[in-house]
């Protein structure tokens, strides 16, 4: 039982230790379509902003519920 | 005329309005009703300051020029506040526990609150942050001339620089000098900043929306006209992307006024929790237009515009006056708001790291020396902000605002983020060194300044343009930006130069060199600050007298605060007067008190002037020290623990030894009782026997074994009675028969009985009735079977040879002792603690069968006594046997229950 809460907050904790490495990964895509303009690379840059920010958040919540470390 | 006329005319307004905001706030803070001053939405507007005129203006003059490059400046604080829990949090953490006042106040902190770090710390931040501020001015003469249509786009009029940097230095002294305690927050200033925030924004998405919606036609016209434009892709190689990402990472951490925001300014640490995202959307808010204002303004604006002001030409161009008025507005918002906190930041900076130090090299003995030091701390902080905007605006009248917004910008992050190996192995890295931090600073700042900077003015005194393409005397593989033949991109060239350098430096110099004791204890301090209590490490430093404390104090916090902080200190050690005593606690947190407004380095070490403990000695330290801390906590858990785990053993073992005991007794019981049945069976069955098979019995024999076989009967119904009795009473489902008696009556029916009980031998009682006349409120019924049975126990043991029973009572407050004593010798020691149990008496089986019983009588005796809320216990060291029977005098129907 103890181990199951513990496993709980742990979770969304390394998920926000993680979070900024996944976002690197994900601005680093658009290194492929240097010198090549398109409107779709915009677009995915601000997607992949917009969930980064969706998964923060949800993630923000979800920690500042959990108890003070 | 008319026009610019109308544009002072509205900044005036507008600038009334932001000192009315903050002296509202000021003053609600003041009378303590500012809650909502401190909410985190608050809390992530202020952080916008990060989004200055560079942003506002220069982020669609960069997008025109270099196409998606300038998103990386917004990507990369949205990763650093992504990474909140882990960096920002503990920055934060750290920031309030060591009460840190500045970037630089963070790193001197941390490596031995040193002043040389600190004075470098605070140059660089003073070098990199002049550039910037004189963009902002130049933003405003840009956008007051466009708006005027006066005179070239660049330049403008000098003269609108120099009234506003006025007006921003008096609005900065006015609201950001009130409190020498830098970690009091500037409600004022926070507020205002918060206002303009929500200003540029709006001022910026209006005209996106414009934009959009009202030039462009739509989404889908405006995102074909980006495509056409071909600014939706990073500009040349990845190298630059990826650098500029990780440049304003750096710089959202390192730059003063983001950390005087972010950390100092910081009011709550889980407001961060909302900024982790409330921050990035606010990014992603900012920059979603600045792509549709580029490429509309490449498109419908003359060939040669200036792509900077496209903001403020765009909806000039299409007359919209009001639209214009709003985005001037904006783009004054942002650079006033980032202006007013980068000067409050270096003057605070500049006050406590450079001014402070040398007044106190001057002047010996601060202690004693009159006067007070706050008037000079204040007027330093008020004399920075004055001079870091004239630096500003000197800067800009010598560059004559020709440089892009963008590259200054860069430069300005390049500078800063010079700090970032030591702020990162201030908090990270345990073994990181002061050596190493000033070897990094040193190296990085220098090449910084060599391959970036100084070139930055193009051909100039410091760095002639011949320099700049041949190398100094001509050394090729010297050139400021093709240092040992690289080449490239001159920002990602300086970048990799100076950062690389410095993160080398740094950390090799810190694995060769040793750190001071001071410097052990501030990198456990900083590195574990999730892991410690927030008090203090103190250690016991010389004999300061707390008057002489007392007397610095009030000439730093003033002298109302001083004393109500001494009073505090001396009440929580318990002492009755106004002057605690100096302890090593008190002291450290004196200094930290201090430090709050004056800076690490500085309380440090005016408190050492005033203790005379010039050096803390490292063994001293190490003792105290982080590590060795926790390992004797560590093993002092460990210690407690054994010592627990050993109580247990010992506990388990007696009640084994117990348990064995019981069961040994349980099964001598067994036999006891099955013998006890069996005598009396066997005679009932031999005399009905007799009596079944003979038939010429005498009436008189008939008589006698029908007596026998009854008495057999009886012996066995009162075994049988016993038992049952015992285990009622154990089970506690007895009633009790409470009633009004005296306990002389009870002993006295109960000797009667007991002696004329038959027995083989007499025994004399010697009683004191004086002494009896208790009155009881009890079960006397029950009491008297006790009684009755401690004196049958007495004829039946007592190996005297004239046997003797002494009854004693003592009265005592609401009990009463009755003891019965006898001339026996007594039970052995070994068998005291087993006599109440039940069967105990099977144990001396020899004196049993002699006595006969079941050994059930002293084992009901306890259990009555307890029923009765008494006891009943053996009494050494009397003589012969003795049991002692204490009964409360008035009995409590306990067992009623």
């Amino acid at each position: 039982m103890k181990g199951r809460e513990t496993d709980g907050k742990r979770k969304p904790r390394d998920a926000a230790r993680l979070l900024p490495a996944f976002g690197l990964a994900a601005f680093v895509l658009p290194v492929a379509w240097a010198g090549q303009p398109d409107v779709r690379v915009a677009i995915y840059v601000f997607l992949v902003w917009a969930v980064l920010i969706g998964l923060a958040a949800w993630l923000a919540r979800r920690l500042s519920r959990g108890a003070e470390r | 005329m008319a026009v610019a006329d109308l544009l002072v005319a509205v900044c005036i307004l507008y600038a009334a309005l932001l000192f009315a905001v903050a002296w509202f706030a000021e003053r609600r803070a003041r009378r303590g009703r500012g809650g909502w001053l401190r909410s985190p939405v608050v809390y992530t507007l202020t952080l916008s300051v990060y989004c200055t005129a560079w942003t506002f203006y220069g982020a669609v003059g960069f997008a025109a020029r270099s196409g998606l490059d300038y998103l990386t400046i917004y990507l990369g604080p949205t990763l650093v506040f992504l990474a909140w829990w882990w960096l920002l949090r503990k920055l934060v953490r750290i920031g309030r526990s060591q009460r840190l006042t500045s970037i630089a106040d963070l790193v001197s902190s941390r490596f031995g609150k040193s002043d040389l770090l600190a004075v470098l710390v605070t140059v660089l931040a003073v070098i990199g942050t002049t550039p910037y501020i004189a963009l902002q001015l130049q933003s405003i003469t840009l956008s007051f001339a466009a708006f005027a249509h006066t005179g070239p786009e660049a330049g403008g009029r000098p003269g609108t620089a120099i009234w506003v940097a006025a007006g921003l230095a008096v609005f900065t002294i006015l609201f950001g000098t009130r409190s020498l305690d830098a970690n009091h927050r500037h409600h004022g200033v926070m507020i205002a900043i918060a206002l303009e925030a929500v200003v540029k924004l709006a001022a910026l998405v209006a005209v996106g929306v414009f934009v959009v919606w009202g030039l462009s036609g739509g989404l889908g016209p405006a995102l074909d006209a980006i495509d056409a434009a071909g600014i939706a892709a990073p500009s040349g190689g990845g190298g630059r992307w990826l650098a500029l990402i990780f440049l304003a990472a750096a710089a959202v951490l390192t730059l003063p006024r983001m950390f005087q925001v972010t950390v100092v300014e910081n009011a709550d640490e889980r407001h961060l929790a909302t900024a982790a995202w409330a921050f990035p959307l606010y990014l992603l808010g900012i920059s979603l237009f600045v792509l549709p204002i580029a490429a509309a303004g490449l498109a419908l604006l003359p060939q040669g515009s200036n792509p900077d002001l496209f903001v403020l030409t765009l909806p000039l161009a299409a007359d919209r006056d009001g639209l214009a008025l709003f985005a001037f507005l904006g783009g004054f918002s942002s650079a006033t708001s980032m202006i007013v906190v980068a000067a409050l930041a270096l003057s605070i900076m500049v006050s406590n790291h450079i001014v402070v130090p040398l007044w106190l090299r001057f002047r010996r003995d601060p202690a004693t020396v009159a006067g007070d030091l706050r008037t000079v701390v204040l007027r330093a902080r008020r004399s920075a902000i004055a001079g870091v905007l004239m630096l500003g605006y000197g800067y800009y009248v010598y560059t004559d605002g020709t440089a892009a917004l963008a590259s200054i910008g860069l430069i300005s992050f390049a500078g800063v983020a010079q700090i970032l190996p030591a702020l990162l192995g201030a908090v990270y890295w345990r073994g990181a060194t002061r050596a190493g931090a000033i070897a990094g600073l040193a190296a990085g700042f220098a090449l910084w300044g060599y391959t970036l900077f100084l070139p930055s003015f193009g051909d100039s005194l410091l760095m002639p343009a011949g320099v700049i393409a041949e190398g100094p005397f001509g050394i090729a593989w010297l050139r400021a930006q093709n240092l040992l033949g690289t080449g490239g991109d001159p920002l990602v060239h300086a970048l990799v130069w100076s950062l690389g350098a410095n993160a080398l430096l740094f950390a090799g110099v810190s694995l060769v060199t040793r750190q001071d004791g001071l410097e052990r204890l501030q990198a456990s301090q900083f590195v574990d600050v999730f892991d410690r209590a927030p008090g203090p490490v103190a250690w016991s430093g010389g004999g300061a007298a707390a008057w002489d404390l007392l007397v610095m104090s009030q000439r730093i916090l003033g002298p109302e605060a001083a004393q109500a902080l001494f009073r505090r200190a001396a009440r929580g050690q318990g002492l009755s007067g106004d002057l605690p005593d100096p302890t090593p606690d008190f002291v450290e947190m004196l200094e930290r008190e201090l430090a709050g407004s004056v800076g690490a380095a500085a309380a440090h070490a005016m408190i050492r002037q005033l203790t005379g403990a010039a050096a803390v000695s490292v063994e001293e330290l190490i003792a105290v020290a982080g590590e060795t801390r926790e390992i004797m906590a560590y093993s002092s858990r460990l210690e407690e623990k054994s010592r627990e785990l050993a109580r247990t053993a010992e506990e388990l073992r007696a009640a084994n030894e117990k348990l064995t005991q019981i069961s040994r007794q349980k099964d001598a019981f067994l036999s006891q009782i099955s013998h006890e049945l069996r005598t009396p069976m066997a005679s009932i069955r031999a005399f009905s026997e007799i009596l079944r098979d003979t038939d010429d019995l005498a009436a008189a024999e008939l008589t006698r074994f029908a007596a026998l076989i009854h008495d057999e009967t009886l012996r066995l119904t009162r075994l049988l009675d016993d038992l049952l009795d015992l285990s009622v009473l154990e089970n506690g489902r007895v009633s009790l028969n409470i009633e009004a008696g005296n306990l002389g009556d009870v002993i006295e029916s109960a000797v009667g009985t007991a002696v004329l009980a038959p027995g083989r031998q007499t025994l004399a009682i010697r009683r004191d009735t004086m002494r009896e006349t208790v009155p009881i409120e009890t079960d006397c019924g029950r009491l008297r079977q006790v009684f009755i049975n401690l004196i049958t126990n007495a004829r039946k043991y007592c190996d005297a040879e004239r046997p003797e029973l002494r009854i004693r009572v003592t009265a005592h407050r609401g009990m009463v002792d009755i003891d019965f004593i006898d001339n026996g010798s007594g039970v052995p020691a070994a068998q005291r603690a087993l006599i109440f149990e039940k069967f105990a008496r099977a144990i001396e089986a020899e004196t049993a069968d002699a006595a006969g019983g079941a050994g059930l009588g002293l084992a009901i005796c306890r259990e009555v006594m307890r029923s009765l809320g008494g006891s009943i216990g053996y009494l050494p060291g009397v003589g012969g046997a003795a049991f002692r029977v204490r009964l409360p005098r008035r009995s409590a129907a306990i067992a009623a229950q």
